[in-house]
């Protein structure tokens, strides 16, 4: 795993790799991952665990132990689906994090629902407040690429941008 | 600076990956190893998984729209046959 995030790497850009509320758990799993980014030289800067908050929100003190020892070794981590748990605010606050990925149904309602890009924006400024990068995920038009541009969203992600492409 | 790994097969049978970091000033090299077993079991269980299509594996960019590049690449895995996971969750 490391390997290949190492060479999808060598374009110069970071890898986010999504972790699970059962890789979470699964305690041999995490051991053998931090000691696989722990040995490869470098990589650790380069990658980025996405927790989803439907994973944290499972075991908040598991998700926070992880981020925290992934972060020892340089790794960013990023709250994915944000806004589809409970208690959101809790988990910005409370989680080590570096980047925040707002759900792609808040996303898909900023051209026609004016609460959805309130909400969007609000967490846009409320994150960069807390010195947190906003990354919009399910971005599928223009018109709503425009309008994350105006919310002062940092990163678009979705099929307008990017389809995923097999590895 | 160059660098390589090799396997090697210890007293008692086992193999252990070592991975070599060489390097010259052009009159002599020096090397260094450490041993990277256990990251390569994990790397050729999921590239193993990968090439026998038990695990599909996309990636999927990120972009900056100020500076209109890529600025990652987030990596999606799903098992064969399943709705959805993700790299890690399968390998658990």
């Amino acid at each position: 795993m490391t390997m290949r995030g190492l060479e999808l790497g060598d374009n110069g850009r970071n890898v986010a790799i999504n972790l699970s509320s059962r890789s979470i758990a699964g305690t041999d799993l995490m051991e053998e991952l931090i000691q696989a980014v722990g040995h490869a030289n470098g990589a650790a800067a380069r990658l980025i665990f996405e927790i989803t908050e439907t994973a944290a929100l499972a075991n908040i003190g598991g998700a926070r132990e992880v981020a925290e020892r992934l972060g020892r070794l340089g790794c960013a981590i990023a709250l994915d689906d944000f806004g589809t748990g409970f208690a959101s605010l809790t988990h910005l606050r409370d989680l080590p994090v570096q980047i925040v990925k707002i759900d792609a149904r808040f996303v898909a309602g900023v051209r026609s629902q004016p609460a959805d890009r309130a909400l969007v924006q609000g967490v846009a400024s409320m994150a960069r407040a807390l010195g947190m990068r906003t990354v919009a995920e399910g971005v599928e038009d223009e018109a709503t690429y425009e309008l994350l541009k105006d919310c002062d969203i940092d990163w678009m992600q979705g099929y307008l941008v990017g389809r995923p492409t097999p590895i | 600076l160059v660098g390589f790994e090799n396997r090697f097969r210890t007293k008692d049978g086992e193999y252990r990956w070592l991975s070599w970091h060489a390097y010259s000033d052009g009159d002599m090299w020096l090397a260094a190893a450490a041993d990277v077993t256990e990251r390569k079991l994990v790397t050729d269980d999921f590239e193993q998984a990968i090439a026998e299509e038990r695990l599909l594996a996309y990636r999927q960019p990120i972009v900056d729209w100020r500076a209109g590049e890529v600025v990652h690449e987030e990596l999606l895995a799903r098992l064969r046959g399943r709705q959805n996971g993700h790299v890690l969750s399968t390998a658990g």
